[in-house]
């Protein structure tokens, strides 16, 4: 809604201007109008003043010029003019020295040779028209000397304002007005006028039928005959273009005013192109075609509400006319229509055909019923004035049920348990009788309010304690904070177990990324949970929701490696997607992907690239991290999308916590990655029983020195470093603290089918230094038990 | 017998003479392992006379024992710690310290900042019916966000939810008042992308019932929760606004951090910053769960996580956050 400073004049008596406009802004936020942008439109002709031209000779150096002798009143300037069009005793707009035409400012100077004090202008250069054929001819009875700026001069500040969704009222000039004049303590003036009515009455011409109340409780019309439909005058042309509308004619142009200065739109009909002199409010029939007056074919349905003559449909009721139902140039009779109708409505309407008027935009959000006789009887004395009509007396109303005002009310207790403090009663009365609110006292806690019906967004209590602070003022509210808080314990299990993951995963040097759920199918299909689809999807890329974490970790590794970022250590907790037995299923879930190089080449080191220790370790170090458990690591149960030989899954006892390993080179190629890709991926569920079977207890720690062994054993090619380190974890029993594999060799010193592992192990006792004896004694063990239970050979 | 002494004295001295740790090693190697010289002398016990072989084994004992010793002393020696030039333009040993995500970065923050305000974590599925994301929250049918085409749909009566509100129905339905809690998470729209938007955003609900819950504490709570993230001297501001959910309702401006409120291109010259909406919850909201709205009053907020990290950390692309490209990530 775009309020012009100018037209806004007309109600109120208070100035917007280049000091207070910023203020102003300010306030009406604070009045719930946002202001989008405030246009300063400016037309200023300081040393411009009107010039009779008195004299025209030829000039004597040039074949288009003219040297003219222009009075401006209080002397006489020589003018060179250029205009084909200049004559003697045409009266002139004069810019004089001083005067910025344009780019230029005017100064006494020498054309061809000849003095020229001046310019007459064209329409272009006051900015008044796009003429440019010849120079603007005024209206002779304008004085001489007068200052243009008496004439055309204008400033004006369109604000272009955001009105809530609630609030019908201030789409039109007197409804914010109302706020308006409230906001700077000046007072509403609605416009005056008198109709003159002729003797034929508009009841004999017109028969108005609602066949369906409810949607359309009131229609009123009336109907001017003998109008001359022509171009508007040049104030009401300014008005509608200040507010962005275009003006068409004088008679489209006044329905369009009173309906911004009203904010009730009206529709005036072609009187003779309505068959029967009968309007027939009443629902479309289903598949029901209809013309729109731009030309667009409609089928309709049975809940949209029409307006129709004896024969046929004339309008989408308060939406739009029809094609051939409309004001034209030939048009002699209008018809006025002013009616109200149901919201719910006109919403279906604007649902079913997706067209979106001035008019739709105000009926929608409500507008007032019982202000029609003000609107119609303001449109026929416009029309009977600038289109020199008569006006048939009365107006063709049917209203069988009368829309009431409504009483709320108020309590002032409330008022303040809902705010935090109390506002006076005086300033709620005095605030609410300036906005149209009237209340009566019932008793010491309650104010009776009555609610006029242009205010439909006044239902309840609560809507009037917004009203009381709004216009106390939002920025007067105090803060209050209480210092006494009852702390909760937290329940939400989840959430924090998905933060100590986030956290124990940071830690392991991985970047967290954060990938939205929409995906596209084809990735989905991957992945062995059933995706859910999304209906009506922006586009392909996220027709589904993701079913694994993994998807959106390749995604993002798929674009951080074609931005050539070779590291790519990242990931991700969040949710995930899927159908579990026809039932949509939400779960979080976690996955780390590595992929690239793991270091780039350095003075004290090789360039690396990560492989499947990487992932194992990141795995090994975060389930460490959560738990003092030892969980197993076995190949069973591998997510298919998975490389089989390089990838394992975590067990505690029974239950899986997780997968890691090299993806397959399938999952890969679908995202176009040609390099192996190593992922872990765990749900939040396992983890949270993981946490759950797991207390952390202090361990002893030995006060006697520890021992450290390596020993080397030559095994078969496919032989498990976790076999022999089993062996000897239970060969050993509780000495042994540590036992790590240190070397792996393979290689000409060895035979082909063979190669070496080097174990290094610690011994250390609780209660004893353990001396070269005993452990002497250890290592025979495990050496003879190596070469006889496991046949090994040791190096 | 002299021939072992002088042999001693020999091997002592050549330890000692060992000049460095790798030296002293060759030196044990040469003297004690299997094959070393005094190994190899315990060999040559039985070739001695008897009688003197308890004395050649004594001596023999000994120097074994002092060479070990020897050894030992002077390893430990050029062990010890020495400070030596090198060249500290060279780069350090690289190690990754991992990174939060930006946006989880401020969730964590509002996390804290709200636990210590005593406000505790709620959560609530993301694919929602109607009923929790639009009928329960007052929403009017014909409002725009109920749009088929504006919001993504899963199931019919099933979508995403457009708003972290649904969690305030799913809390108070679950138990009695008070209530206090907030619910950070992910919320859809079925809207084009560009720079301040994404279908896909992340907002921080919070929520308050309690008996005597007011619009002025709702003010002062907000303040305090911004002072805490943004310094001591913002100040906020609160703009009434229409929402179905809470009435009164209002958007919350906070104080332009960056030039204090002066005004500056971040705040598009305004000195403020819009930050959010919030509102006391509609008595109509409250009844839907069977709360009584004359005993219990609450109020609600809502902020827009992506919108507090732009602003924060001065991210100009709604979309950055979600392309995840590690350039971006890592610098935070």
């Amino acid at each position: 809604m775009k309020i012009s400073s100018n037209w806004l004049k007309q109600y109120i008596d208070f100035e917007i201007n280049s000091s207070n406009i910023d203020e102003l802004v300010y306030r009406l936020v604070l009045l719930r109008f946002e202001t989008e942008n405030v246009q300063h439109i400016k037309r200023d002709y300081e040393n411009f003043v009107v010039g009779k031209v008195i004299e025209c000779v030829k000039h004597p150096n040039a074949d288009k010029l003219t040297l003219c002798k222009v009075d401006v009143g209080n002397e006489i300037l020589p003018v060179v003019c250029g205009a084909p069009n200049v004559e003697t005793g045409q009266t002139v707009p004069v810019a004089m020295n001083g005067a910025k035409v344009k780019d230029f400012t005017i100064k006494t100077s020498k054309i061809r040779g000849e003095e020229s004090r001046g310019m007459i202008c064209a329409g272009d250069e006051l900015g008044l028209s796009d003429n440019h054929d010849g120079i603007m001819v005024l209206d002779e009875a304008i004085k001489i000397g007068t200052p243009l700026n008496e004439l055309f001069g204008l400033e004006d500040f369109v604000i272009e304002l955001e009105v809530t969704s609630n609030r019908s009222d201030s789409l039109g000039y007197l409804g914010f007005g109302r706020e308006f004049a409230f906001m700077t303590g000046s007072e509403l003036n609605y416009p005056e006028f008198k109709i003159a009515e002729c003797e034929e009455k508009t009841d004999d011409f017109v028969k108005i039928e609602i066949l369906d109340t409810k949607a359309c409780p009131r229609y009123c019309a009336r109907l001017i005959k003998d109008v001359k439909v022509k171009e508007s005058p040049e104030w009401l042309k300014e008005k509608l273009n200040a507010v962005g509308l275009r003006p068409i004619n004088n008679i489209v142009d006044i329905t369009n005013f009173v309906m911004f200065e009203t904010g009730h739109p009206l529709h005036a009909f072609d009187f003779k192109n309505i068959a029967g002199q009968k309007i027939v409010v009443r629902k479309a029939e289903k598949h029901e075609k209809f013309t729109t007056l731009d030309n667009k074919e409609l089928e309709l349905n049975d809940k949209i509400l029409m307006i129709c003559d004896d024969e046929k449909s004339i309008a989408l009721a308060g939406v739009m006319g029809s094609l051939h139902s409309g004001v034209t140039d030939i048009t002699t009779d209008v018809l006025l229509e002013v009616a109200y109708f149901n919201l719910a409505g006109i919403r279906e309407t604007v649902k079913y055909t997706n067209i979106h008027t001035d008019s739709s935009k105000r009926f929608e959000r409500g507008i007032d019923p019982n202000d029609a006789e003000f609107v119609m009887n303001r449109a026929a004395c416009l029309i009977g004035e600038l289109g020199e009509g008569k006006i048939l007396s009365g107006i063709a109303d049917a209203y069988p049920l009368k829309i009431k005002n409504k009483i709320v009310n108020l309590r002032l207790s409330r008022t303040e348990k809902i705010l935090g403090f109390r506002i006076s009663e005086d300033n709620i009365i005095e605030s609410f009788r300036k906005i149209g609110l009237e209340t009566t006292k019932k008793d010491s806690d309650i104010l009776s309010v009555t609610v006029p019906t242009f205010r439909p967004d006044i239902t309840k209590e609560i809507d009037l304690i917004e009203e009381a602070v709004r216009l106390y003022g939002y920025d007067k509210i105090p803060e209050i904070t209480y210092s006494t808080v009852s702390l909760e314990p937290n329940e939400n299990i989840e959430e924090e177990i998905i933060d100590t993951v986030r956290e124990k995963l940071k830690n392991l040097g991985l970047v967290e990324t954060l990938n939205k759920s929409m995906v596209d199918k084809k990735y989905c299909l991957l992945f062995e949970k059933k995706p859910v689809r999304i209906e009506h999807p922006l586009n392909d890329e996220m027709n589904h929701l993701r079913n694994s974490i993994i998807l959106s970790l390749l995604q993002t590794a798929d674009k951080n490696i074609r931005r050539k970022n070779e590291i790519v250590n990242i990931f991700e907790v969040g949710k995930i997607f899927f159908y579990n037995e026809e039932q949509i299923t939400e779960t979080n879930s976690l996955a780390v992907l590595l992929t690239g190089i793991r270091r780039f080449q350095s003075w004290n080191e090789k360039e690396s690239v990560y492989d499947f220790y990487d992932i194992k370790g990141i795995a090994e170090s975060f389930i460490k991290s959560l738990t003092p458990k030892v969980l197993s690591y076995v190949s069973q149960d591998i997510p298919c999308y998975f490389d089989k030989d390089q990838s394992l899954s975590v067990y505690l006892d029974n239950m899986k916590i997780g997968s890691f390993g090299a993806l397959s080179l399938e999952t890969a190629g679908l995202f176009n990655i040609k390099q192996r890709i190593f992922c872990f991926e765990a749900d939040i569920s396992g983890i949270e029983v993981l946490l759950q079977k797991s207390e952390f207890g202090i361990k002893d720690l030995s006060k006697y020195p520890k021992v450290v062994k390596d020993i080397s054993v030559l095994t078969g090619i496919n032989e498990k470093a976790s076999t022999i380190e089993n062996f000897i974890r239970k060969t050993v029993g509780g000495l042994l603290t540590d036992i790590a594999v240190v070397d792996q060799y393979k290689g000409e010193q060895i035979s082909k089918d063979k190669k070496s592992y080097t174990f290094r192990m610690s011994f250390q006792s609780f209660d004893r230094t353990l001396n070269e004896k005993e452990i002497e004694i250890l290592l025979n063990k495990i050496i003879h038990g190596l070469k006889n239970d496991l046949n090994l050979e040791i190096r | 017998m002299t021939g072992l002494l002088e042999k001693k004295k020999r091997i002592l001295d050549d330890i000692s003479a060992s000049a460095s740790f790798e030296e002293t090693e060759e030196k044990r190697i040469k003297y004690l392992s299997k094959k070393g010289e005094i190994t190899l002398l315990f060999e040559q016990i039985k070739t001695v006379l008897p009688e003197n072989r308890k004395e050649f084994g004594q001596v023999l004992n000994r120097l074994r024992n002092q060479a070990l010793e020897l050894i030992n002393e002077m390893k430990s020696k050029y062990s010890e710690v020495k400070s030596e030039k090198i060249d500290l333009t060279l780069p350090g040993r690289n190690t990754s310290a991992g990174r939060y995500h930006p946006l989880n970065m401020i969730k964590d923050d509002l996390k804290k900042i709200f636990n210590k305000m005593g406000f505790s974590v709620a959560s609530g599925p993301e694919v929602e019916t109607e009923y929790y994301i639009f009928d329960a929250l007052n929403m009017p049918s014909w409002h725009p966000a109920r749009k088929v085409t504006d919001s993504l749909y899963v199931e019919k009566d099933k979508l995403l939810r457009t708003e972290t509100s649904s969690v305030q129905i799913r809390t108070m339905e679950k138990g009695k008042p008070p209530f206090r809690i907030i619910a950070p998470g992910r919320a859809y729209r079925n809207e084009k992308e560009n720079a301040t938007h994404t279908a896909m955003f992340s907002q921080c609900e919070g929520l308050y019932v309690n008996k005597g819950v007011s619009f002025a504490e709702l003010k002062g709570t907000l303040k305090e929760f911004f002072r805490t993230l943004y310094g001591k001297d913002t100040i906020i501001r609160f703009r009434p606004h229409y929402f179905p959910f809470t009435e009164p309702s209002a958007e919350v401006d906070v104080s332009c951090f960056k030039c204090k409120g002066k005004g500056c291109p971040l705040c598009k010259m305004s000195g403020w910053l819009e930050i959010g909406g919030c509102g006391m919850v509609h008595p109509i909201v409250l009844e839907n769960v069977g709360i009584d709205s004359e005993e219990y009053t609450g109020f609600a907020f809502g902020l827009g996580i992506e919108r507090l990290a732009m602003l924060k950390f001065g991210v100009n692309d709604i979309r950055d956050f979600f392309e995840n490209d590690l350039r971006f990530l890592e610098q935070f």
